[in-house]
């Protein structure tokens, strides 16, 4: 028996209307990060803003590299206990070494993050859709901090994997130093967030990369030298309050409070360092970390504003 | 030396007074010496390097409004330029009253020109403006020449007001004043209307018709046929650098004679007349739509010398008989259209890069 | 063919004494209009107060006094929501060089809450309706004006608004590019079943393509309603002919119709006349004379009668 006959079809292939969900604020804020996110490594942009992005996190990327490399010999190639305990960096001084790479990168990223869309004129598209334009602030800052997790967050976490590997008792060990994992997650999000949203903020006032680049360097290297310089000179309540105007010191004020380990008390005059001037000052914990989530707030704040005029 | 691309053929004829309009068509003659108050366009080429941006236009401007249309990119910023001899053709010659334009510093008492991009300085006001024009032409009286252009432009209220503050339009109007108040022959206008308004734009244009009706020569270029159609009397299209075609655009339609000309005809009884007219052999095609019959000819003239009999005799009442395609916008894409084809590409001839 | 439409009858935007002063500047003057559904025109002079319209309907900026619904929401409470039916197709380039269109559009259907799968799909197919091909997965730097212009469109359709706002959507696009846009915003207002508020400087474009108008100047309604109402025949038909339009001029006269000459044509009064009299009459002396018969038609208004009358 023949199956039936086949009739012919054609398909209407015109506009259709779309009566499908409409997912709110939260979704466009998260799809917007995710791009940002990949902008921020140069991904979707040309050559260069990739070379520079990966060579960073190469740089950041080398006292993990040693740090495992030294676990690996200490599990295979030195005797038992030979070593032991070493760390090439510890956590809380990891600041100090990464802190120029994380001002390079977000100097060199943050105008490709938030200058593009306003040499492009894209933003009237952004507010025209559902969406507030702090939101667009906020997912441009997040994505930033995610991204410099990537300098942060990763090479802490590849450091703590590879001393523990290579010590001698490794359950002990793990035991020792689990406090730091709460530690180094909290230390990297404040600090990447206290550089991504200077950054940002710098970045919506200079149109040009250039200025971007030059203008975020000099907000916290500048501020960095002459803060070391003048702490010395000032009176404690002056130095106080010049430390906490800066963004790196603050930052790594709150690194050593979070690992409580902040350096010993001497007189500032004789003291080596911002870390040792940061003891020096003796705030209280707590003001650190409220200054850190304040010129989080106040730079967050100010960048929304400056997109109040736009469309 | 970059080798010279051939020029494509003789350039087309001269065109006695106004009357006739000419597509390019070649094997014609050189053309005659021009009258003065003219400007003429004698074989003109400008190339640079690979790029030709004209190609062998021959053209001579009367008094009155031409208006050059043509896509982006066709040439006709860098024609007008030429004209006012702010360019140097690399081949042929730019006539202004049988005169050379390059270099010729007499030329430009005769010729005005009004740049496309915002050119005026905003702290200045409008009577600084066009009295420091007068005496860079060393005009005898720059006050009064200068009180004249603006006048002439009906800017006079206005003319104490800083440039910064005014509008687009304005600005406009203050550019020509600043390029009238030497009194020249021949006004040249890049994109005049680029950004203008609807008031603006019938301001700019009753302007220059009144201009043009005073015996002044003007030139103005616009890639928007609605401005040209309602204020040029005559219009040259260019294309890829090349003149298309030149004339009334009317008349430019009669001439494409491969192209059926096409007709709308509203009346009490669309079929009868539709009737009446599809035994003819000069009827290509009759359609309905709506309340319309639209009717295609070979022969333009065989049809509009029939017509009114044809309509008087099927004893219907005509509401309307309008040309469906007298446009400057199919006049337009006609030109576009056909001289984009392939027998350009012949094989042995040098195609362009 | 489209499934499940409502239509729309209400106005899509009303506007009740809208005001809004900036220090020194009045932008917004009082505004009264109901703007219909369908394609309607927006005109107004440069810095007429166009731009700040649209952000107030947005919801962007707040009004400083009166009254403002689009779709029935206020812009004042219900700025998202608004949000989300609308889209918006800016004057400016605002693309950006470095992504394909396809990536580009994606990244605006999910700003404005399409799920991945159907931001994908809804991209596709939109670009497909403003008729981007091949060149899709292409940077869009290295994109012509009119491929730009519809990769603009695209994102303001592939949520399916139920309002568009374009503004100056043929700026910079040559005669052919022109003619395809207005096709599109055409089939946009009459098959997609979708709203266009349009504003343009081309009167001509206004009257092809728009059903209904509104013109703004310095911040004060100035003219708003249906096109018709302003491109209606006038009492006046024109008559040309190929050669010797004095001749049929006197001709015409001498028969007693009411008739002058303008330029090459013979314009003859209607008025006081039977309808259909006067034509026959011009027809009768042509075809005696055998002149050559290119025009017989009613003198239409056009949109510039508007700005004439000023």
């Amino acid at each position: 028996m023949q199956p039936p006959a086949r009739s012919g079809e054609i398909y209407d292939l015109g506009y259709r209307n779309y009566d499908g969900p409409r997912l709110g604020r939260r979704y466009a804020i998260r799809s917007l990060t995710t791009l940002s996110l990949r902008n921020t490594f140069g991904l979707g942009r040309g050559a260069w803003p990739k070379v520079i992005a990966f060579t960073l996190v190469g740089f950041a990327m080398v006292p993990a590299l040693v740090q495992l490399v030294i676990g690996a010999l200490q599990a295979f190639v030195f005797d038992a206990g030979q070593g032991d305990g070493y760390q090439f960096v510890r956590p809380e001084e990891y600041y100090g070494f990464v802190q120029v790479i994380l001002v390079l990168f977000v100097a060199a990223m943050a105008s490709e993050l938030v200058g593009n869309d306003r040499k492009n004129n894209t933003l009237p598209l952004y507010f025209s859709r559902p969406i507030h334009r702090s939101d667009y602030v906020l997912a441009k800052v997040g994505a930033l901090t995610l991204g410099l997790q990537m300098l942060t967050l990763v090479p802490q976490l590849l450091m703590f994997l590879g001393s523990w590997f290579g010590a001698s008792d490794q359950s002990a060990w793990f035991a020792d130093n689990i406090g730091d994992l709460p530690a180094i997650v909290v230390s990297s999000v404040l600090f990447s967030a206290e550089f991504a949203a200077i950054a940002i903020l710098i970045a919506t006032f200079a149109n040009r990369r250039a200025f971007a680049l030059v203008s975020i360097l000099g907000a916290f290297l500048l501020t960095l030298m002459t803060t070391a310089i003048v702490a010395d000179l000032l009176p404690r309540s002056a130095a106080r309050v010049v430390m906490l105007l800066s963004p790196i010191y603050v930052a790594r004020a709150v690194t050593f409070v979070l690992f409580d380990a902040m350096p010993r008390v001497r007189p500032i005059e004789f003291a080596e360092g911002p870390g040792e001037q940061i003891a020096a000052v003796e705030l209280p914990g707590l003001v650190w970390v409220a200054a850190l989530l304040a010129h989080v707030a106040i730079a967050v704040a100010f960048a929304i504003r400056r997109y109040r005029d736009t469309i | 030396m970059t080798a010279l691309p051939p020029p494509s053929g003789p350039p087309p004829p001269v065109l006695p007074p106004r009357a006739p309009a000419t597509a390019a068509a070649p094997g014609t003659p050189l053309p005659a010496p021009a009258p003065a108050g003219a400007v003429s366009l004698r074989g003109v080429s400008k190339w640079y390097g690979d790029v030709v941006a004209v190609n062998d236009v021959s053209f001579e401007f009367r008094p009155g409004v031409t208006g050059l249309l043509g896509p982006n990119g066709a040439g006709k910023s860098t024609l007008l330029h030429m004209m006012a001899g702010m360019l140097t053709p690399s081949n042929g010659d730019v006539l202004i009253r049988g005169e050379a334009a390059w270099r010729n510093i007499e030329m430009f008492r005769h010729v005005g020109l009004v740049p496309e991009r915002e050119s005026v300085y905003p702290f200045l006001t409008l009577r600084e403006y066009v009295v420091a024009s007068a005496k860079l032409h060393e005009l005898p009286d720059p006050e009064a020449a200068a009180a004249a252009a603006i006048e002439q432009v009906e800017m006079t209220a206005a003319m104490g007001r800083r440039m910064g503050g005014y509008s687009k339009g304005m600005r406009q109007r203050a550019k020509i004043a600043a390029a009238l108040v030497h009194q020249p022959d021949v006004l040249i206008l890049d994109e005049p209307f680029n950004g203008t308004d609807p008031r603006q734009r019938l301001q700019l244009t009753e302007m220059l018709k009144g201009l043009g009706a005073g015996g002044k020569t003007i030139v103005f270029s616009s890639h928007i046929l609605e401005d040209v159609e309602t204020l040029a009397d005559e219009v040259c299209v260019v294309i890829n650098g090349r003149l298309a075609a030149s004339g009334p655009y009317r008349e430019i339609r009669r001439l494409m004679t491969d192209r059926p000309h096409a007709f709308t005809i509203r009346s009490s009884d669309n079929r009868r007349v539709a009737a009446a007219l599809v035994g003819r052999p000069d009827i290509t095609s009759v359609a309905f739509t709506g309340d319309r019959l639209q009717v295609q000819t070979s022969d333009f003239g065989e049809f509009t010398q029939a017509i009114a009999q044809v309509l008087l005799d099927s004893g219907t009442d005509l509401h309307d008989l309008e040309p469906a395609d007298d446009s400057l916008e199919t006049v337009f894409s006609y030109l576009v259209n056909t001289q984009r084809t392939p027998r350009d590409l012949t094989p042995g001839r040098t195609t362009r890069r | 063919m489209m499934a499940g439409v409502t239509v729309v009858r209400q106005p899509v935007v009303s506007l009740r004494g809208l005001t809004k002063e900036y220090p020194g500047v009045l932008a917004l003057d009082g505004l009264v209009a109901d703007v219909p559904a369908g394609v309607v025109g927006l005109i107004g002079a440069n810095g007429a107060g166009k731009s700040t319209l649209m952000k107030i309907l947005l919801g962007l900026i707040p009004a400083s006094r009166g009254e403002a619904t689009v779709l029935g929401y206020d812009p004042k409470t219900d700025g998202l929501k608004i949000r989300e039916m609308i889209g918006y197709m800016p004057e400016h380039d605002c693309l950006p060089t470095d992504m394909s269109a396809t990536h580009f559009v994606m990244h605006m259907a999910r700003m404005s809450g399409l799920p991945p799968k159907e931001a994908r799909e809804r991209t596709a197919e939109t670009l497909r309706h403003v008729g981007l091909f091949e060149e899709r997965y292409r940077h869009i730097g290295g994109y012509s004006t009119g491929m730009k212009q519809r990769v603009k469109l695209a994102q303001a359709l592939v949520h399916d608004p139920k309002l568009l706002f374009l503004d100056e959507p043929t700026n910079g696009l040559d005669p052919n590019g022109r003619d395809d846009m207005l096709g599109l915003i055409e089939r946009t207002g009459s098959q997609f079943g979708i709203s266009v508020i349009m504003s343009s400087h081309l009167l001509g474009e206004i009257e092809s393509v728009c059903s209904a108008l509104v013109v703004i100047d310095a911040g004060q309604l100035v003219q708003a309603g249906a096109i018709d109402d302003f491109t209606g025949a006038s009492g006046v038909l024109v008559v040309e002919v190929d050669r010797d339009h004095e001749l049929l001029h006197q001709r015409l006269v001498a028969a007693g119709l009411t008739a002058e000459l303008a330029g090459n044509d013979v314009v003859v009064t209607l008025e006081g006349t039977e309808p259909g009299t006067v034509q026959r009459t011009v027809l009768t002396h042509v075809a005696d004379l055998q002149l050559p018969l290119v025009r017989v038609a009613r003198q239409r208004h056009t949109l510039t009668d508007l700005f004439r009358t000023r």
